[in-house]
């Protein structure tokens, strides 16, 4: 049994991979954090090799139809702890059985790469959702974000045909990386960081922490939208157990509502 | 009054109103005329986007608000009524395309879903609503989704109008039957509701017919229909109901219909009291047989019929028929076709699928089923496995104790028996 090392990238990843494959080795595991050998595994450190990696999603393409290598793609990215290891399994298996075994659900190397998309997919989709931008004196529209996956650049085609009109910036706070609109592309930004937080602490109802970046009407809009949020639900049907099952805790960071317990604050 | 005072009155009038649906509307942010890109565009997620969820758990998807709550019409169960003493105001269209627009541009909503009280007169209500779309359509190049009421008694050509420029029309049904409208909505007339209910349904047959000929026809009302209806204020039983809706959607092919637990407003001699709790439980169970029309290719009179009335409070529909109809299972998970697999308590529409594309693979056992998302706990009652049983038990009485011992969070079913309060009826 190996343990393989490698540097985070895809590229990396391919490399391992294609390497394993190519000799037939199994991986006990494969993880971009520092690993202490032992004396019963041998821990082996890979370079991304740009050719051998390229050469080998060249032919998962001739292999394999796009939506797996789509979903090669989304596992990769949702950063989940021991998913390479899962997707070198899950790829030898594609390349020896050919495409059409992934209909076999009972597999569990299958199961675990169909759970993790959906995990992933369905973080795209409540990003889609609850991502707040706020809009900045510069004209910008800035949205602040924390996934737990990295699905920031998975958000551009979406936000790109949407609000093809105004330029927006999408900033992963946890990774430091976003993606930007100019109203003519998106642009990628591996790094990112601003000198001011905006987060839950500039809501509305706290000017004092009232961020001075933003366009003089942004601050009225959160309210209106707050207001709404609050009208809207019936009191009589109140669930904030069922809220917070569609909407965990961990998404309000950056809502522009405010999610908590708030009806006698409103004035 | 400033803007968000009238946010807080018409955005609270309009939270009956139980759809939120963005999902079915595949209109583009196509380029204007100048070339230059417009504003939005229709999910092409399947599902439709939610934005936020409120404090009683429902999405939040669209904004949800009256142009009025002035109202000429005096419906009994409605909190807009005339004879109600309440706050009252209106937008302008102004102010409500700039909030539109607003929200939309920071990813609050995925459109609008606009409705109002009957001010002046039905005519004169619904031009304005369509003036409204039509300056977010025109003006404002805006492309998100638009649901937009139709006001029972406007002319045809409004709603034909209308239905060029909406994603999604929906005239509300209110109450299941002619004679409860009669009895709460007396200024409404039973076939002000169903006309244009089914002069939509007929346009968008043609349109998509249309469409399907010439590419660039032009689309009506492309996410389809809908309505709602209102329950636990009038005495219909479920199955009323259900023969009701199964009508609606095969004969004037409604794309969804929406079930709202009467929240008592008003004090009426007609109405359940104000202090009797929405029934919660039997929405859902509505929701849940409304499901199996729709989807699990299920008769209504297959779910609840004139000898049985009601859909049971503690069980769903599904498992309840199944109950019913013992003597058609069990069934064998490794050779029944997808319609059978359907039919079993505990089996969805996904884990049917992966069902009959994971035993193309060999036989499934008992450990595959969890995996596939086949819920045991239901479903162990009614299929075998290569032959053999869960659990083998051949009377439903037996089954329906198993089922309610094991299922520990189920919520009592307070006011649900609705029937002893209408006896006099």
């Amino acid at each position: 049994m190996i343990r393989f090392h490698y540097d985070g990238t895809f590229e990396g990843l391919l490399t391992v991979i294609a390497q394993a494959i190519d000799e037939n080795t199994d991986a006990q595991e494969i993880s971009a954090t520092e690993l202490q050998a032992d004396l019963f595994t041998e821990v082996r450190s890979i370079e991304s090799d740009p050719n051998l990696a390229a050469g080998f999603f060249e032919r998962l393409r001739r292999e394999l139809s796009p939506e797996l290598l789509l979903d090669i793609g989304y596992c990769f990215l949702s950063e989940i702890k021991g998913i390479e290891k899962e997707l070198l399994d899950y790829i030898r298996l594609l390349l020896k059985e050919g495409e059409q075994v992934n209909g076999n659900y009972s597999n569990p190397v299958i199961l675990n790469v169909q759970r993790t998309c959906q995990k992933v997919s369905y973080e795209i989709l409540r990003m889609q959702g609850l991502i707040r931008f706020r809009k900045l004196r510069n004209g910008v529209y800035y949205a602040p974000i924390a996934p737990e996956h990295n699905v920031v650049r998975l958000l551009a085609s979406h936000f790109r045909d949407r609000f093809a009109d105004q330029q927006w910036l999408i900033h992963d706070t946890r990774r430091k990386s976003g993606i930007a609109y100019d109203k003519r592309q998106v642009h990628f930004l591996p790094f990112m960081e601003m000198t001011q937080e905006i987060d839950s602490s500039s809501s509305p109802y706290s000017p004092e922490r009232h961020c001075n970046l933003w366009d003089p009407d942004e601050r009225n809009y959160q309210q209106l939208w707050d207001q709404y949020f609050q009208s809207v639900a019936i009191k009589e049907r109140h669930n904030k157990r069922l809220q917070r099952q569609h909407m965990p805790e961990r998404y309000w960071r950056y809502l522009v509502e405010r999610v908590v317990e708030v009806e006698k604050e409103i004035p | 009054m400033d803007v968000l005072e009238k946010v807080k009155i018409l955005a609270s009038a309009a939270k009956y109103d139980a759809s939120c649906a963005s999902s079915g509307s595949s209109r583009k942010n196509n380029f204007s005329q100048t070339g230059v890109r417009g504003l939005g565009n229709a999910s092409s997620s399947p599902v439709g986007i939610c934005h936020s969820w409120a404090s009683d758990g429902r999405c939040i998807s669209l904004l949800k608000i009256l142009y009025s709550n002035y109202c000429i019409n005096d419906c009994v169960y409605c909190v807009n009524r005339r004879s109600n003493d309440i706050p009252r105001s209106s937008f302008t269209i102004n102010e409500l395309v700039d909030l539109t627009v607003n929200f939309y541009r920071r990813n609050y909503i995925e459109g609008l879903f606009l409705s109002s009280g009957v001010f002046h007169s039905p005519d004169r209500t619904m031009e304005v609503l369509l003036q409204v779309v039509k300056r977010l359509r025109m003006e404002q190049h805006f492309n998100g989704y638009i649901h937009l009421k139709v006001i029972p008694g406007a002319s045809r050509d409004l709603i034909r109008e209308a239905g060029s420029y909406a994603d999604r029309l929906s005239v509300n049904i209110e109450l299941p039957s002619e004679r409860g409208l009669h009895l709460l909505a007396p200024e409404k007339k039973r076939e002000d509701i169903l006309a244009p209910m089914s002069y939509i349904g007929a346009k968008i047959q043609a349109s998509s017919e249309e469409q399907r000929y010439f590419k660039k026809a032009k689309a009506f009302v492309p996410a389809g229909q809908s309505t709602q209806m209102i329950v636990g204020a009038s005495p219909e039983p479920d199955y009323q109901i259900l023969q009701l809706v199964e009508q609606l959607y095969h004969k004037v092919h409604l794309k969804r219909v929406y079930y709202s637990a009467y929240v008592p407003v008003n004090t009426n001699s007609l109405l359940p009291a104000l202090n009797v709790t929405p029934p919660l439980k039997r929405e859902n169970r509505l929701y849940q047989a409304d499901w199996l029309i729709r989807f699990y290719k299920f008769r209504a009179a297959e779910i609840a019929g004139p000898d049985q009335p009601l859909l049971e409070a503690e069980l769903d529909p599904k498992t309840s028929w199944a109950l019913r109809n013992l003597k058609l299972f069990p069934v064998e998970i490794n050779r029944a076709d997808y319609e059978t697999l359907l039919r079993i308590p505990g089996v969805g529409l996904k884990s049917a699928e992966r069902l009959i594309s994971a035993r193309r693979f060999g036989c499934l056992t008992l450990n595959d089923l969890p995996k596939l998302g086949v819920v045991l706990k239901r479903a162990r009652y009614f299929i075998t496995c290569q032959g053999n049983f869960l659990e083998k038990l051949d009377n439903d009485q037996l089954i329906r104790q198993r089922l309610l011992g094991v299922d520990q969070n189920r919520i009592e079913p307070a006011g649900f028996n609705q029937l002893p309060l209408f006896g006099e009826l």
